[in-house]
């Protein structure tokens, strides 16, 4: 999966999440951005990463995660291992 | 000078260098805190506003807490803005009370100039901060200290206005109780629009500890708990519903030894939830503290002990007694006090308790009154139990307000708004749990579109507000009431989330 792709399926992540198709995400995207981002949203996006990436994210991992752009190479590290 | 003030002056004055405030990576000493709060009061004096209150757009930033002390050392009053509610609310916030000025960012400029004059803001940054300015504090004629804003059934926020009086009752229970020093951090986790953090700042403050703030983006309780971790902080409150993230995220196998006391409170404090926590911060201590934002902060607190299992009701633990300066009543429906171990509605009486609620004369005369004494009294609308061993225990709301993580929420608000939206009154919103924590999930009557509701929702109420899921009918199930058959939609469509 190249970054487009991984880029295209986050994306997609957070239209489920916050059910709106009009979202569009970049790198330095935050919580303060996206009105309804709080913990149980950005619960469903960790969660919906997991299973759209096949991957798991631990809890310390997630408290590193200042914007979109650290969530993108974080996936993409895990993919790559 | 208000007491509390003299209180941390105390502190600057003996200890300037000791640690006030930890927000990220960030200190403050107490001299710093304290120069930077007479800086921005300075600002307010020489911007000559008119009488009136200060509000604090919330950035959750070190300047954020100097300013709210400089509100007070200019003799006004603040009212936090949430910066992640709808600008709409905001506005309705800040012509219901007055505001006069906000401090606030220079980075958030743009969107409190939808809220008051470019005039009327003062940005942190445009003001020189000189140490030891030492400004004589102004003797305010009024003793008001915060205001907040609360979920109101008909769609209008309650303000509820708060003394210094009513504050420094609280502190004086808090100093009793949980006695702090210089080793110790004090967590402060909560939006400065729920009056939680109003108790975790001052208890720290007036002690001379320091205050550690997460950040306040994302899954709290995460930020909250790498904060508890980064830092060693030993004085911990925190939502129950905190845990549900933290377990989630396996985060509670790590051991958090140094955390000596918890308060769990903002919601009903299940009793599995504080012997998993008691996993983790194996050598703490838990109270779970109750109280409505209308008798400051808290009102009753019952420290866990061995005997806690016994105790509960639904699971829940007990809600103690009340504190040092708190009365308590609870009354059947004609306002007779009910035998032991038969329900009622708890009223709360004495100085923490508020007058009323701003420019909402009617509703205040429903809820709060004064005895013959003068003392004032506030009627909860929680339904409570004293048991065997003298504790009283909470058993559900006589009315339709629920807590969403931590806020108080009136479904009539959030079904007032969505009503608006459809310009109809075939919208209704239920409160579920769902994955262990409370959520809104709305019916409307009526061929919507979801993703429209919502959006329009997130512009009129805060986040918290905003139903999870709204589905659109052909038409709302009615029972042989006539009314809105709740318990068909519950178990038709939100018994799979």
């Amino acid at each position: 999966m190249n970054n487009e792709q991984i880029f295209e399926k986050v994306n997609g992540v957070f239209r489920t999440t916050f059910k709106d198709d009009t979202i569009l995400v970049t790198r330095e995207t935050t919580a303060k951005d996206i009105a309804g981002w709080d913990s149980i949203t950005h619960l469903d996006i960790i969660t919906g990463m997991e299973e759209a990436f096949q991957v798991e994210i631990t809890g310390f991992e997630v408290m590193n995660l200042n914007n979109v752009g650290d969530l993108l190479d974080l996936l993409a590290q895990k993919m790559s291992e | 000078m208000q007491a509390i003030l003299k209180d941390i002056y105390q502190t600057v004055i003996h200890s300037p260098h000791r640690t006030a405030l930890i927000i990220a990576s960030e200190e403050w000493s107490y001299s710093q805190l304290w120069s930077y709060a007479e800086s921005y009061a300075q600002m307010l004096h020489d911007r000559s506003f008119a009488p009136g209150k200060i509000g604090i757009y919330t950035d959750n930033t070190k300047e954020m807490y100097a300013a709210i002390l400089a509100t007070w050392l200019a003799g006004r009053s603040f009212i936090p803005l949430n910066h992640k509610f709808p600008k709409e609310r905001l506005k309705a916030i800040i012509r219901d009370s007055e505001v006069v000025s906000i401090f606030c960012l220079a980075s958030s400029g743009d969107s409190c100039i939808e809220l008051l004059p470019q005039e009327a803001l003062i940005s942190y940054n445009a003001v020189s901060v000189l140490p030891n300015n030492r400004l004589s504090a102004t003797e305010s004629s009024d003793d008001l200290a915060y205001t907040l804003f609360t979920s109101g059934s008909t769609g209008i926020p309650k303000g509820i206005p708060i003394g210094h009086h009513h504050l420094q009752a609280l502190l004086e229970d808090m100093k009793e109780r949980y006695p702090l020093g210089e080793n110790d951090k004090v967590l402060q986790a909560f939006e400065l629009s729920f009056d939680v953090s109003i108790a975790c700042i001052f208890t720290a403050w007036v002690q001379g500890a320091t205050l550690v703030v997460p950040d306040l983006n994302g899954i709290t309780a995460i930020n909250a708990f790498k904060a508890i971790y980064d830092h060693q902080v030993n004085f911990v409150t925190l939502p129950p519903s905190a845990l549900f993230y933290l377990r989630r995220l396996k985060m509670l196998a790590m051991p958090l030894p140094w955390v000596t006391k918890t308060i769990f409170t903002g919601e009903a404090l299940p009793y599995n939830v504080a012997e998993e926590w008691k996993t983790c911060a194996v050598n703490s201590t838990i109270d779970n503290a109750y109280g409505p934002t209308e008798g400051t902060v808290w009102s009753l607190i019952y420290a866990l002990d061995e005997l806690t299992e016994q105790q509960t009701i639904n699971g829940l633990c007990p809600i103690g007694r009340p504190t040092k300066y708190i009365q308590m009543r609870i009354v059947n429906d004609s306002g007779e006090d009910v035998s032991h171990n038969e329900r009622g509605e708890l009223w709360i009486g004495g100085p923490q308790i508020f007058h009323g609620y701003v420019n909402q004369p009617e509703k205040s005369k429903e809820v709060v009154f004064q005895d013959s004494q003068g003392t004032y009294w506030y009627k909860t609308g929680d339904i409570v139990v004293k048991n065997q061993f003298d504790q009283v225990v909470y058993v559900n709301r006589k009315d339709n307000q629920v807590q969403i993580n931590g806020f108080r929420v009136e479904l009539g608000e959030v079904e007032h708004h969505l009503r608006g939206i459809i310009k109809s009154d075939a919208a209704v919103v239920l409160a579920h749990e769902n994955k262990g924590v409370l959520e809104l999930f709305a019916f409307v009557q009526g061929s919507w579109d979801e993703q429209t509701l919502l959006n329009e929702m997130r512009l009129k109420v805060p986040g918290y507000m905003v139903p999870r899921s709204i589905f659109a009918l052909d038409e709302l199930p009615v029972n042989t009431s006539g009314k809105v058959d709740k318990t068909l939609l519950r178990s038709k469509y939100l018994h799979h989330e």
